[in-house]
């Protein structure tokens, strides 16, 4: 059992991760009475201090868990860092709402069957489809430009690992994802207005070859053991590229400037913050590319450090973190790490 | 009802294991007045009334009183007689109660003599109790969270912890929890810096800011990885039982759910909650009168309710419980 300081929201909720809505809303509305300020419950046990901050916990975890899309959301954070939900195997007790939930939302994956295995088989099946795709519409002039989006909307929901990312691969839908490529081709007047447009001159690079690439980086996803390290393995170029090409592509230049980065630098809450502005980021904008809560984000760039996940999630996150901020990975779990051990040494 | 219930959950555990040693269930919890005795013979009653062989042991040394909640007068042996020697087997000390299948053994009267009971002796004793012929024992544990009453409750294989809806009852129970959570670790742990270590966080005002089981995992688990995973694991194994005494209202009948929950979250134990019995004149009525509860008034709410964890009890020693504590004495 772990302390509910490192409880994720189900455990915290005391509820199983296929929960359906009303025993999730009854288990919550439990404990709010068992710790609330008039429970004896938790006479002699807690001090003021822990019962407000697992309060709040409660209160975020039912915000969260309350709300399908969140939920599904933080699934998939909870999976990415756990490499494994919990989910599968416990189909037999789902009960008639949870399938009729499931039933509603079939372009989901279901939830009670969604282990990071079967998420690499997605994967492979939409990159299949984004290749059939992708070829079809190379064999057009114009389908070029549209074409690499495609293979770039792939590797974009490589690096975020998102088994419902293939909504993402519709056309419209990509998110103005620039194929690293046309850094080199492209100048820079014809990128910017290629990004906005989503318009690419077209390339003399074959399609069919970011279609391997795609293919080669599926290949991690097929373990089933995964953690945050693969992560930075699966979008280690393509992430950070698209970092810079972002700020190039969406935002007016006057963005404050990135912080400047020597050895007297301190990597802490400050620095998350002066980068991800320097990135032109919101927090909102960081929290849903890197789907870490926006809670935690706040919390790391405000060193709130009480109310973190346990520390190897919190490295994961930090890696994560780093590299779409274009801040030195090593470094920013380091100082980060040591902050959070000098706090809780107090 | 649940007297059928019982019955039957009996018969197969008496058969399937015939040469398994005796169950022990201990009832503890930190405070006195709390409805130890009065479970302890109750639950006692219900069982033999289920047609199982009970004997009861008042371990409450120097403040013994469980031969009155079955109304009967101080009999004359008891169990300092045994720790004394003066009786040589531990059979010799049981008396009849009255109620067929329900033996006794009494409280040792002698004060000093069974309160300072030495580390050998007790552990005498907790091998000759369970050596008794019978199918359960049930041990009416003293108050306070000595070391001697946490060992008798970590030796049983079911511990039940008792309380009544007040802070300070709660307060007690919680560290009676704790602090016998600490005495098991100690128990197991056989290198010295740890077992300082578990020494420290004993001493609820520690300078070590241990305050919880959890906080002692953290801190082991920096001296060494491994054995914070194992400690952990410990945390896991250990499930001593709640039953809520005095319930007056609903809020008090779910008080047994947040305290099991309150405790679960913060000590990181899990206390499995079996029920409770309510607040009725009853009790008092026959304690007056020296009668047991259960044979005076079997009709009454609270009759009934013992009934009802006599049954969960009944569950769960099904599922074979045994002792951490014993396997390794």
């Amino acid at each position: 059992m772990r302390d509910f300081r490192e409880q994720n929201f189900y455990e915290l909720l005391e509820v199983k991760p296929h929960v359906s809505q009303p025993d999730l809303e009854r288990s919550y509305q439990r404990l709010k009475r068992f710790f609330g300020s008039r429970s004896v419950a938790t006479y002699a046990l807690f001090q003021p201090d822990e019962l407000v901050l697992l309060r709040r916990r409660i209160e975020d975890a039912y915000r969260i868990l309350s709300d399908p899309e969140r939920r599904q959301r933080y699934n998939s954070e909870l999976e990415r860092m756990d490499g494994k939900l919990e989910l599968a195997g416990t189909a037999a007790e789902d009960s008639a709402v949870d399938e009729a939930e499931a039933e509603a939302q079939p372009a989901s994956i279901g939830e009670s069957h969604y282990t990071l295995h079967e998420a690499g088989n997605v994967f492979r099946r939409l990159t299949d489809e984004a290749r059939q795709n992708i070829e079809r519409k190379a064999g057009t002039q114009e389908g070029r430009g549209e074409a690499e989006d495609l293979a770039a909307g792939v590797f974009d929901s490589l690096a975020n690992k998102e088994g419902q990312a293939g909504n993402d691969l519709e056309p419209d839908a990509i998110d103005q994802n620039i194929p690293v490529e046309s850094e080199e081709v492209a100048t820079p007047e014809a990128e910017q207005t290629a990004a906005a447009e989503s318009d690419l001159e077209p390339v003399d690079e074959l399609p069919a070859e970011a279609d391997t690439e795609a293919g080669d980086d599926l290949e991690p996803l097929e373990s089933d053991e995964s953690g945050p390290d693969e992560l930075e393995v699966l979008g280690e170029e393509d992430l950070s590229a698209q970092g810079d090409e972002k700020v190039a592509a969406e935002e007016k230049p006057i963005l404050p400037p990135m912080p400047e980065i020597n050895e007297q630098t301190i990597y802490n809450g400050e620095l998350l913050r002066q980068a991800r502005e320097a990135k032109g980021f919101s927090l909102e904008k960081l929290a849903d590319k890197t789907k870490i809560s926006i809670y935690f984000l706040r919390n790391l760039e405000n060193e709130v450090f009480d109310d973190l996940p346990a520390l190897v999630y919190v490295r994961g996150y930090l890696k994560f973190i780093a590299q779409l901020l274009g801040l030195d990975k090593e470094a920013t779990v380091k100082g980060l790490t040591e902050r959070i051990n000098q706090a809780s040494n107090k | 009802m649940n007297q059928e219930t019982m019955t039957e959950l009996r018969v197969p555990q008496v058969r399937e294991e015939e040469k398994r040693e005796t169950f022990i269930v201990a009832i503890g919890g930190g405070k006195g007045g709390i409805g130890k005795s009065l479970l302890t013979a109750n639950l006692g009653i219900s069982f033999a009334q289920s047609r199982m062989k009970v004997v009861l042991v008042d371990a409450d040394l120097g403040g013994s009183n469980l031969h009155t909640c079955l109304g009967m007068d101080l009999p004359e042996a008891s169990l300092g007689d045994f720790v004394n020697r003066r009786a040589e087997k531990i059979e010799d000390v049981i008396v009849e109660t009255g109620v067929a299948g329900l033996g006794l053994i009494s409280g040792a009267e002698d004060y000093l003599g069974s309160a300072n009971i030495k580390y050998t002796q007790k552990i005498r004793l907790l091998k000759q109790i369970r050596k008794i012929d019978t199918d359960v024992i049930i041990m009416d544990l003293g108050s306070g969270t000595s070391f001697n009453m946490l060992d008798f409750f970590l030796y049983s294989d079911l511990g039940i912890v008792t309380m009544i809806p007040e802070p300070t009852s709660l307060e007690n129970s919680y560290r009676f929890i704790r602090s016998a959570f600490y005495r098991l670790l100690r128990h197991l742990e056989k290198s010295l810096p740890f077992r300082k270590v578990i020494d420290e966080a004993m001493d609820p005002h520690n300078e070590t800011g241990i305050r919880t089981p959890h906080d002692l995992v953290r801190v082991v688990a920096k001296m060494d990885p491994e054995r914070g995973e194992q400690y952990r694991a410990y945390m896991d194994t250990f499930r001593p039982l709640l039953v809520i005494n005095q319930v007056r209202s609903v809020d008090d009948e779910e008080l047994g759910v947040a305290v099991s929950t309150a405790c679960r979250k913060y000590l990181g134990i899990d206390l499995d909650y079996l029920g409770y019995i309510n607040y009725d004149d009853v009790v008092w009525k026959t304690a007056r009168s020296r009668a047991a509860l259960l044979r005076q008034e079997p009709d009454s709410a609270v009759a009934k309710s013992i009934w009802e964890i006599a049954v969960q009890v009944a569950v769960r020693l099904r599922e074979n419980p045994s002792s951490t504590l014993k396997k390794i004495l």
